[in-house]
């Protein structure tokens, strides 16, 4: 795991532990007839903090992914190259060439 | 035929390139564990340096006025924790050892069938190849005795080499006795 996707976990983590509280402080004001809407602004926060934490992880795991899709495609093309590069220098080797014939040497004459 | 052999070499390619990239990923893994492994073994074996001086200190009379002890059991403390660390550090870098070589051993099978792809689709081209010296050999061999009869000459006029010869006839009776 790199270090920006350590520290989004770690800002995600945050963010709930401080949801969970506030979520506390909130029932507290509900109880006592308070106003609510300072917590509820705080909540709403803490909300897009975790999305906006996770919608980073999820694109960083998708790059992830895109780089090692390409690289596994290219690497498997080379592979591939290289074997029919291999069959084609043998067959190559082996299959017959022109001969150079008494023909050959009159027709150059 | 040649199709297939194709699709079973690119296929054989996409596994190996598959199981190199898993294989690469699990290397990370593994060294990320040797290093972390490595930091706490340097850290325990500094302290058991510190210990082993302050030891060697007392036994030449020097008691740094009482401070031995304190220092003595704060290593101790620490290197009991250190070492339970130690020890999940090195269950960690098993698990990635082992995995690391699972992998492996999927590159070199997946090498393995790529290597067997390339070499069946090598024995269709080469039959191909074979079947036409086939032919055009024994065409040039009725030639020159068709021509070699028409000049007069009553001994062959060209001979195959024993080692081809050896080996065709070796061929031809196995053929026969399929």
């Amino acid at each position: 795991m790199s270090q920006r996707q350590e520290k989004l976990r770690l800002k995600i983590r945050t963010a709930e532990k401080e949801n969970e509280s506030a979520r506390g402080r909130l029932r507290d004001v509900l109880i006592a007839g308070g106003n609510s809407s300072v917590i509820r602004a705080e909540i709403d926060d803490l909300h897009r903090r975790v999305e906006s934490g996770n919608a980073e992880l999820a694109e960083i795991a998708a790059a992830e992914s895109d780089d090692r899709a390409s690289r596994i495609a290219e690497l498997a093309k080379s592979r591939a190259a290289d074997s029919v590069g291999r069959i084609e220098a043998t067959l190559d080797r082996l299959r017959p060439a022109k001969s150079e014939t008494f023909i050959d040497e009159a027709h150059h004459d | 035929m040649r199709l297939t052999m194709t699709n079973q070499i690119t296929n054989a390619a996409a596994a190996l390139a598959e199981s190199k990239v898993n294989a690469e990923s699990a290397a990370v893994v593994l060294k990320a564990a040797n290093e972390s492994v490595t930091e706490v073994r340097e850290k325990l074996d500094a302290l058991e340096n510190e210990r082993a001086g302050i030891v060697a200190a007392r036994k030449d009379g020097d008691k740094r006025d009482g401070a031995d002890g304190a220092r003595l059991a704060e290593i101790a403390a620490d290197s009991e924790g250190l070492s339970e660390i130690f020890q999940e550090r090195q269950a960690v870098q098993s698990a990635a050892a082992s995995e690391f070589g699972r992998l492996s051993q999927a590159v070199t099978a997946a090498e393995a069938m790529l290597s067997n792809a390339s070499d069946h689709a090598l024995i269709v081209d080469l039959k191909v190849i074979a079947t036409e010296l086939d032919a055009k050999l024994l065409a040039t061999v009725v030639e020159i005795t068709a021509v070699a009869k028409r000049v007069g000459s009553s001994r062959a006029v060209w001979l195959p080499s024993s080692l081809l010869a050896n080996r065709l006839r070796s061929l031809d009776m196995e053929g026969q006795a399929r």
